[in-house]
């Protein structure tokens, strides 16, 4: 693996971590939720139940 | 006076931080404990040693009715005076900065260094400025509340009476700065034991191997996990143990290369003891993660050719874990004095309290869910959102990890000083994993968990200092743990009106706090006093000391679901105030609000989308009133 491949793969890498971190902790309810655009608030959507599993945030 | 009182309440944390600076210090010098090469780390440990030894002596003066303005001043007056007797006589360590200057390396690692500071000072005005919130207003800070204002340690009144059996030693130190000052200062004492916290993660890494770049991670992992942050100003006590814990790993793993002292072990069993008694829950994690660190130094580190099982070595790790004990039982003294004096059961909750199960045994999720949590592990660790958790690993740790592949890891790493650490992190959560598998709360086994960061941290040191590591590497790093930092930072966001707030002649009290603020404001503005309030609803941090002594104790709180008329049972009880929580305690809300419009004596006083607060006008009926003693406390009377 070249190291230019590898850079690019682990930028992405901590881009997608970073982008689900935030996704998730976007307070339920919150005015932060309301304005999100409705493809992200989707996005938000399908990833919650995956750490949220039986609970009501 | 509305700054003078803001300042009160910081200087009044500074001299119980000098105060245990200056205890600590003294018993240092008297036990001969070791010094160290970095004289933050031994600060950091005088102030854990003081923090434990302050911490038994107000449970004492507590038990004896003791903990009120005089002694407590007394205690922090005496801890001042070694602390001045140290700096006149030089034992105090000097503050030894010149490192950070020396070590300092690239902008990039600057950038981190300084988001880590900024993060932590915004921490601590969290801690002095955030009203307290979540189970601080049900427990932590409503105990240390009550025995300010009695000045007696005493069963906590209300259904949380028996979860007292718990260790106190934060709780204890939150009501001596209570007593002192008020709870701004209390909730301020948590921003030093954090600091405390970091400085002994980054030494265990240092002690690992790590470099400057290592720990400077290392404290942006540790600050930006909510799992930490969160608990620094939420008024709860949780970092107290993680910050004992972190220093008995630091005691017990430092210069592994050598025999491990005899002084190391005591410092080792003694901080495991504190940690221990303040979180039950470390017992089992802590314990396994030690015992593997132990058997580690005794059987490999210090002759690393040399793994042989011979009956010298067993009998070394035998009297080593023996030492070790000894010291960890004497943290827990004044605990088992505590439970013994004001329960009658010193081992409680382990032993003499059938209601102990109910604290250690807990369940709280259905098998299909743990199921899940458990298949989704480690991820849930840092994206998880689940009720009671209580926060998570910084995103750093999941961010940083592909950079191991990078160093072809082979299993011999698994014998390394840093292998090690996470080897002992990991038996400890795969413990909790399997026997409290439905406990998803990293705190409660967050010194073990904590044991992953070295590797993490140390590899991506190795990487990024290496010639694979290039520029744009260097700055994803760096870019990614500014923005993990930025999201610790978002629960901050009200400080700058939070402060304008305290500065300003009329504060609103309730300026950042819960909902349950208000309406518990208004009825501590308007109740009686020493007349009874029936709590249908856990957060009563906000009522005055007076209507927290006189509410419905744990009996009343569970009794009132089993009565046929339950405003007959409320009167003949002399409750004249009856708050319900919508949310929680839906049930009660009906029958009362039936009698309010049907019968005389009992009118709705409040009214919200999420409380109801009732008063009853008591009649000769009532069998039971609450009535001041010789000693300005409360108690419930029958008459």
């Amino acid at each position: 693996m070249s190291r230019t491949f590898f850079t690019a793969l682990f930028l992405i890498w901590c881009g997608v971590i970073m982008a689900v971190y935030a996704l998730v902790m976007i307070p339920a309810g919150s005015g932060v939720e309301a304005r999100l655009p409705s493809a992200i608030f989707e996005l938000r959507m399908i990833i919650l139940p995956f750490f949220t599993q039986g609970s009501s945030l | 006076m509305i700054l003078g009182n803001a300042l009160w309440s910081l200087l009044a944390m500074v001299a119980h931080l000098c105060a245990c600076l200056g205890v600590g210090s003294l018993f240092w010098r008297l036990c001969r404990f070791p010094k160290t090469d970095r004289e933050l780390v031994l600060y950091a440990s005088q102030y854990l040693l003081g923090f434990g030894i302050l911490a038994a002596i107000f449970t004492i003066l507590g038990l004896a009715g003791l903990l009120t303005s005089f002694p407590t001043l007394g205690v922090i007056v005496s801890g001042l005076g070694f602390f001045a007797l140290g700096i006149l006589k030089g034992h105090m360590p000097r503050p030894e900065v010149s490192w950070i200057v020396r070590e300092w390396g690239a902008i990039w690692h600057l950038m981190i260094g300084l988001s880590v500071t900024a993060l932590f000072i915004g921490l601590g005005l969290g801690a002095w400025l955030i009203p307290p919130f979540g189970d601080a207003e049900a427990y932590y800070l409503v105990y240390p509340k009550i025995i300010a204002a009695t000045g007696i340690i005493e069963a906590m009144h209300g259904p949380y009476g028996f979860f007292s059996t718990v260790g106190i030693t934060g709780e204890v130190q939150f009501a001596a700065l209570m007593v002192l000052a008020d709870q701004w200062a209390a909730k301020l004492m948590m921003f030093p034991i954090a600091v405390a916290g970091g400085v002994f993660l980054a030494s265990i890494v240092r002690s690992a191997g790590g470099g400057q770049i290592a720990q400077t991670l290392s404290w942006a992992i540790f600050g930006s996990s909510t799992t930490v942050s969160t608990y620094v100003f939420d008024g709860k006590v949780e970092l107290v143990a993680i910050a004992f814990g972190l220093a008995a790993i630091f005691w017990l793993f430092r210069g592994f290369h050598a025999q491990l002292d005899r002084r190391d072990a005591i410092l080792a069993g003694l901080f495991g003891g504190l940690a221990t008694v303040t979180k039950f829950s470390l017992i089992p994690t802590l314990g396994l993660s030690m015992a593997v660190l132990l058997i580690w130094r005794i059987w490999a580190a210090a002759e690393p050719n040399g793994h042989s099982v011979g009956p010298k070595k067993v009998v070394t790790f035998a009297k080593v874990a023996a030492v070790m004990t000894v010291f960890a039982l004497v943290a827990w003294l004044s605990q088992l004095l505590k439970n013994g004096v004001v329960f009658g059961a010193p081992l409680a909750p382990f032993l003499g309290m059938p209601e102990g199960a109910a604290i250690l045994d807990q369940t709280w999720f259905s098998p299909e869910v743990t199921r899940h949590i458990l298949a989704t592990y480690p991820i849930a660790l840092v994206f998880g959102r689940y009720p009671m958790q209580g926060g998570g690993l910084s995103p750093l740790v999941l961010a940083l990890v592909p950079l191991a592949i990078l160093l072809r890891p082979k299993w011999a790493y698994l014998r390394s000083p840093c292998g090690i650490l996470l080897v002992a992190g990991c038996v400890a959560v795969i413990f909790w994993m399997i026997f409290r598998p439905s406990v998803f709360a990293p705190r409660y086994f967050l010194v073990s968990l904590l044991l992953v960061i070295p590797t993490t941290v140390m590899v991506a040191e190795r990487v990024l200092l290496s010639e694979t590591g290039g520029r744009f590497l260097r700055w994803g790093v760096t870019f990614t743990a500014i923005l993990a930092i930025v999201a610790a930072f978002w629960p901050l966001r009200s400080l700058p009106a939070l402060m304008v707030n305290r500065l300003s002649p009329q504060a609103d009290l309730c300026a950042g706090a819960s909902v349950h603020c208000p309406p518990l404001q208004e009825l501590a503005r308007v109740g009686e006093t020493g007349a009874r309030i029936f709590m249908a609803g856990y957060y009563a941090y906000h009522l005055r000391p007076d209507q927290l002594q006189c509410r419905d104790s744990n009996a009343e709180s569970r009794a009132i679901w089993s009565q046929d008329d339950p405003i007959a049972w409320l009167e003949e009880r002399g409750f004249k105030y009856v708050f319900v929580d919508l949310v929680s305690h839906t049930a009660l809300a009906p029958l009362l609000r039936a009698a309010s419009l049907d019968r005389a004596g009992i009118r709705l006083l409040q009214e919200t989308a999420e409380f109801e607060v009732y008063e009853i006008e008591l009649t000769d009926a009532s069998r039971t009133s609450c009535r001041l003693d010789q000693h300005s406390r409360w108690y419930v009377t029958e008459h």
